[in-house]
């Protein structure tokens, strides 16, 4: 199934997003394309599951997986579905529940559609890290069942939890994020703080705050905490000046503070994440070829 | 038409009508009315016979109050809460939908109906003519469910149907107590009203006539269908 991206965008583009049976994308998009997206694809025939969860409150999840399994007449077996997605209560009604449990009887409903076209809307906000291992788990059986899976996010970072290609959709049409990374040189300085701006004002951020740096439309956001500033230098140029003081490149887009990262997570042979140790417990992208170097110097820290 | 998904809806459906208070309670509202009626009866009724009004008022509350509004609650509610996204991928699949839910509301109208009669217990009811008169009824009734049902777009909403419609179609009997003249025209338009046709049937006094003006409202019902069906296209 072919979608033009003009039907998306609204502007002029010969791109075209490609969901091919047995293949799976990830593509970035801004929150304002989200709508549009959602409905373009939806009249396209793919099946849209967005952040939304529409089940019915009054019953409880065997009875909705049952129901489902029905109502597609699909092969697969309740009890199995059950014990693949690790639901440990199966008979509270759903008004009972919280919403990481309803979430994955949306991975559920995607393997028992019949849909060839499984599109999912910024599945990772407002979920837990059990879940994306579940989701992972529920991307291999729709590869497995021959059908296309579609995931769009809003956040890039989220984007790269699904796999290591992304595209980028934006007003200009859609890109794919390159992934190859920059070969640096040293040099290092003994600042403690750097210059950032925020509207009209110069803020001095002291470097050991730092979270994360990452690069996005050309830009370099500084996240430190809840707050996020724009830095006037390039990623490679702030990868120079903070590599002393233990920032390392775990991505082409992303330079992580290592004192703040709190574990690696591995969602599947070649996905990994970096979580940085704040209260959101953000989620970075990490390049299979760095999964081993970061790992030394974070031992070496 | 695909059975294992109409099949499909109406387990679900059934399990929810179960678990809906507002659903459940309306199928024991005729059934408590029942017991009232005929714990009155014996006394005021010529040798315990309950009067004909009173078996009419009956069938039309069951009719109105559980197989009319229920099947439009259920509908209404999922178009409220969006729940048929992404299972309606053809207009098709929308008559499944529709057949097992009116599955449920039939067999909860059935329950809340034999139940009532039984209570009641009055001679010669279960007639061939009458059963027949009480089905054609029965589908005027969900006919009007189903097609406001598709119209409507939240729960609350479908009270604005409700009370004028189990007063007019489901009350009918009850216009001889607030007119008494029995000459008077609205009383003979009411005469014309579902509920009085499948009266006359049961009093024994219906004759072709009684079934060709039922089958006229189940007519103008399906086409009340129609247009819903219609309408709720051109929206999407």
């Amino acid at each position: 199934m072919d979608i033009e991206i003009q039907k998306i965008t609204g502007r002029p583009s010969n791109g075209k997003i490609k969901m091919k049976a047995g293949k799976s994308l990830a593509v970035q998009i801004p929150y304002e394309l989200a709508e549009t997206f959602s409905d373009t694809m939806e009249k396209a025939g793919a099946h849209v599951f967005s952040g939304g969860l529409l089940y019915y409150k009054r019953l409880n999840l065997k009875v909705h997986i049952e129901y489902l399994r029905k109502w597609y007449n699909s092969p697969l077996k309740t009890e199995d579905l059950i014990r693949q997605f690790n639901i440990t209560d199966s008979v509270s009604s759903l008004s009972k529940l919280n919403r990481t449990d309803i979430q994955k009887l949306a991975y559920i409903h995607a393997l028992l559609s019949n849909n060839q076209h499984i599109v999912f809307i910024d599945p990772f906000l407002n979920t837990v890290n059990d879940n994306i291992h579940l989701f992972h788990k529920m991307k291999d059986q729709l590869i497995q069942q021959e059908k296309s899976l579609l995931v769009a996010s809003s956040r890039l970072e989220d984007a790269f939890i699904v796999q290591p290609d992304v595209m980028k959709l934006s007003e200009q049409g859609l890109e794919t994020v390159e992934t190859t990374d920059n070969t640096e040189d040293d040099s290092s300085s003994n600042v403690s703080k750097i210059k950032v701006k925020a509207h009209d004002k110069t803020i001095f951020v002291t470097i050991e705050e730092i979270e994360y740096l990452e690069s996005h439309d050309g830009k370099v956001y500084i996240n430190l905490g809840s707050e996020k500033f724009i830095m006037e230098s390039t990623l490679q140029g702030a990868e120079e000046q903070l590599e002393a003081h233990g920032f390392y490149r775990c991505h082409r887009s992303y330079l992580v503070n290592l004192h703040k990262v709190k574990e690696i997570i591995t969602w599947s042979k070649n996905t990994y994440s970096v979580i940085i140790d704040n209260s959101e417990k953000s989620r970075i992208p990490l390049s299979r070829t760095k999964f081993n170097e970061i790992q030394d110097k974070l031992l070496k820290l | 038409m695909n059975m294992t998904r109409a099949m499909a809806i109406f387990e679900k459906d059934l399990k929810e009508f179960m678990k809906n208070m507002m659903l459940f309670t309306s199928v024991l509202i005729p059934i408590l009315m029942a017991v009232f009626f005929s714990r009155v009866g014996i006394g005021a009724g010529a040798e315990g016979e309950m009067p004909l009004e009173i078996l009419g008022i009956l069938a039309g509350v069951v009719f109105s109050a559980v197989m009319f509004s229920a099947v439009m609650t259920m509908i209404a509610e999922e178009n409220e809460k969006d729940t048929l996204r992404g299972l309606l991928q053809s207009p098709a699949t929308i008559i499944d939908i529709i057949l097992g839910k009116s599955m449920v509301v039939t067999l909860m109208t059935i329950i809340s109906l034999v139940a009532s009669i039984i209570i009641i217990g009055p001679e010669n009811y279960w007639t061939v003519e009458n059963i027949i008169s009480l089905v054609l009824t029965g589908l005027f009734f969900l006919n009007v469910g189903i097609g406001l049902g598709l119209v409507v777009k939240s729960v609350a909403t479908t009270s604005v149907y409700i009370i004028p419609i189990m007063f007019i179609f489901g009350f009918t009997p009850y216009i001889e107590m607030l007119v008494t003249d029995p000459d008077s025209t609205a009383v003979k338009i009411a005469e014309y009203f579902p509920i009085y046709q499948h009266m006359f049937v049961l009093e024994g006094s219906g004759g072709a006539m009684e079934f060709i003006i039922l089958a006229a409202w189940v007519a103008v019902s399906f086409l009340l269908v129609l247009w819903a069906f219609n309408k709720r296209k051109n929206d999407e």
